[in-house]
C-alpha cells in the first residue's frame, strides 16, 4: 500500500483517541468520541474539523479572471475582493472533474479549494486549459485549514483571534493576524450550521487547533471525525464529490442550477452540453428522500419506482442523527424524479422512502 | 475493552453464554467499539430455525452495516425486542442488556470457540 498523506494534525489525532481511517489517500479521523456525540455538538454548540487535506491552486496574473470564466461555469464577473464564490468544475461532455470554492485574494488573485482527492487531477486539467498571461500555484502542502462549525463557533472564534468576525458576511472572508501567523477566516461551512473555515500556514495550524479547543472546549466545543462531516453535510443536502458529482452523470441534474450560468457570454467548458441537455431533459435528476420504515440506505443500493421498476441508485445514505431516520439522496431517472414515494433496497427488501423538498434538516433560527 | 470469562467468542466478534441446551448471543464489547453508534438492529423472528454459522441478524452504525452470525445450529425462542427501540444499548452494554437472540442448541462444535485468553490474543491481532 502506497504511504497514506497526512496532516499537520496527524499526531495529535492520534494522541487524542482519533479512529484513523483512509479517506482518498490521506489518513483521516473518521471520530474521536462518537459519530452522533460529535455531530450533536456540533449541531448544538460547535465542532472543531481538520481539513487540511483540502487542495489549494493559486491563479493570479492579468488574464486569470478570463481563465476562471472559461473553466467554470459560475459568473465570476461581479465577485469581489474579499469574497467566495463556490462552482462546480466540468467536462466538455457536462459532468464533473471537481467542485471548488473561489476566493478572490486581490484584482488578479484567486484561490481555488478543491477536493483533497481530486487536487492533482484538478491541477492538471486547469493547468492544461490555461491561456495567455497567468501563474498556476498548487499552494495545498503549505496550507493548513480548520473548520469551526456550530453556534457557539462566532464566540469561540473571536476569542481566540481577538477579531470582531461581525463584519464577515456568509461567504466572505477577511485576513487578520494572530501571534504573528497570517489567518484568512472566511464565513462559510459544509455543516449547515453558522461557522468558520481558515487557512493558515501548514506549520502553524496546530497551534490555533490547540488554542481553539482550550478556549472552546468548556464551552462545549469538540474535535470532529469525518464521520460527523459527511452526517452533518448530509442533512442539509450538500453534495460530495465522488457521491452526488462525478464525472458520470451530467451535473444539471445535480440540483446546482444556480451555480450554472448559461446565459453569461463566455464559452464556458461544458456550456454546449449543458444546452443541449437541458433541451432533450433526459438526465438523471438527484432526489432525497426519507426512509419510512426502520433501516439505513447506503451507497450504491438501488432505487425502485413503486411499480417496481429500477430507477435509479443511492449516491448518499446514513442514519440522521436529527431526524433519527433513514436519509438518503439518489439519482433517479428523470420521468420518476417527481414520485411522491420511491423505493430503497435494502438486503433485497424494498423499504419505501417519501421523497422530500431538500434540505433533510434545517438550521434553527 | 472488557472481555468476559464466563463466555465464548467466535472469529466473528460475538460472544455465546451456553447454559445447559440454551445459547444467549450478542457482540462483545470489541465489536461495538469498531461499529461505532448503533443504530438499528435487525432481529430475526422468534422460532426461526438457523443452521451453524447462519446470518441471524444485522447491526447498523451510522458509518457500517454488520452482520451477526450464530455458531450454533437450532431454534431462537426469544429475541432482545429492546433493541428494537434502544439499539444503543448495545453500544453501552454489550455483555448485559445488549444481548441479540436465546437459542434453543440443536448443534455446537464448543472447540471452534475461542475463550477468554484465546479471544484477547485474537482481538490483539485482529487489532490492525
Amino acid at each position: 500500500m502506497n504511504q497514506l498523506k497526512t496532516t499537520p494534525l496527524n499526531a495529535w489525532h492520534k494522541a487524542h483517541g482519533g479512529r484513523m481511517v483512509e479517506f482518498l489517500g490521506w489518513e483521516m479521523p473518521v471520530q474521536y468520541q462518537g459519530i452522533l456525540a460529535e455531530h450533536q455538538a456540533t449541531r448544538n454548540q460547535a465542532g472543531l474539523f481538520d481539513v487540511s487535506h483540502m487542495g489549494e491552486l493559486l491563479l493570479t496574473g492579468p488574464d486569470a479572471l478570463d481563465n476562471l470564466q472559461r473553466l467554470l461555469p459560475n459568473d465570476l464577473a461581479k465577485l469581489q475582493i474579499g469574497q467566495v464564490q463556490y462552482s462546480p468544475l466540468l467536462k466538455p461532455d457536462g459532468t464533473v472533474v471537481d467542485d471548488l470554492s473561489c476566493y478572490r485574494l486581490g484584482p488578479e488573485e484567486y484561490l481555488l479549494c478543491v477536493n483533497a482527492g481530486n487536487k492533482d487531477k484538478d491541477y492538471e486539467w486547469i493547468k492544461t486549459h490555461l491561456q495567455g498571461n497567468v501563474t498556476f500555484v498548487d499552494q495545498s502542502p503549505a496550507t493548513g485549514q480548520i473548520a469551526i462549525q456550530g453556534p457557539l463557533a462566532e464566540k469561540i472564534l473571536s476569542q481566540v483571534v481577538n477579531t470582531n468576525l461581525e463584519r464577515i458576511s456568509y461567504w466572505w472572508f477577511h485576513k487578520t493576524q494572530w501571534q504573528g501567523i497570517e489567518l484568512l477566516i472566511a464565513r462559510m461551512g459544509y455543516t449547515g450550521e453558522a461557522g468558520f473555515e481558515i487557512f493558515l500556514p501548514w506549520d502553524k495550524t496546530q497551534q490555533l487547533w490547540e488554542a481553539l479547543l482550550t478556549e472552546g472546549a468548556p464551552q462545549g466545543l469538540v474535535p470532529c471525525g469525518l464521520g460527523c462531516r459527511d452526517t452533518l453535510r448530509l442533512e442539509v443536502c450538500f453534495p460530495l464529490y465522488g457521491h452526488e458529482l462525478n464525472e458520470v452523470n451530467s451535473v444539471l441534474g445535480a440540483n446546482l442550477g444556480r451555480f450554472l450560468k448559461l446565459e453569461k457570454p463566455h464559452d464556458f467548458i461544458g456550456k454546449q452540453a449543458l444546452q443541449a441537455a437541458k433541451q432533450s431533459g433526459n438526465y438523471p435528476r438527484l432526489v432525497y428522500l426519507v426512509l419510512q420504515e426502520k433501516g439505513v440506505p447506503r451507497d450504491h443500493f438501488k432505487v425502485f419506482s413503486q411499480s417496481g421498476a429500477e430507477v435509479g441508485e443511492v449516491t448518499s445514505g446514513s442514519h440522521s442523527p436529527s431526524l433519527g431516520q433513514g436519509i438518503a439522496i439518489a439519482y433517479v431517472d428523470a420521468r420518476h424524479a417527481q414520485d411522491e414515494l420511491l423505493m430503497i433496497e435494502i438486503r433485497n427488501k424494498k423499504i419505501p422512502a417519501k421523497r422530500i423538498k431538500p434540505p433533510f434538516w434545517q438550521i434553527r433560527k | 475493552m472488557e472481555i468476559r470469562s464466563e463466555l465464548k467468542y467466535t472469529k466473528d466478534h460475538e460472544w455465546v453464554l451456553i447454559e445447559g441446551e440454551t445459547l444467549t448471543l450478542g457482540i462483545s464489547d470489541f465489536a461495538q467499539a469498531q461499529l461505532g453508534d448503533i443504530v438499528f438492529v435487525e432481529l430475526p423472528e422468534v422460532g426461526t430455525v438457523i443452521d451453524e454459522g447462519d446470518a441471524v441478524g444485522n447491526i447498523e452504525s451510522v458509518k457500517a452495516v454488520s452482520e451477526v452470525f450464530c455458531p450454533a445450529s437450532g431454534e431462537v425462542f426469544e429475541v432482545n425486542k429492546e433493541l428494537e427501540d434502544n439499539p444503543e444499548t448495545i453500544n453501552q452494554h454489550p455483555y448485559d442488556e445488549g444481548w441479540i437472540l436465546k437459542l434453543k442448541i440443536d448443534h455446537l462444535e464448543e472447540d471452534e470457540l475461542m475463550n477468554e485468553e484465546e479471544y484477547a490474543e485474537y482481538v490483539k491481532n485482529a487489532g490492525h
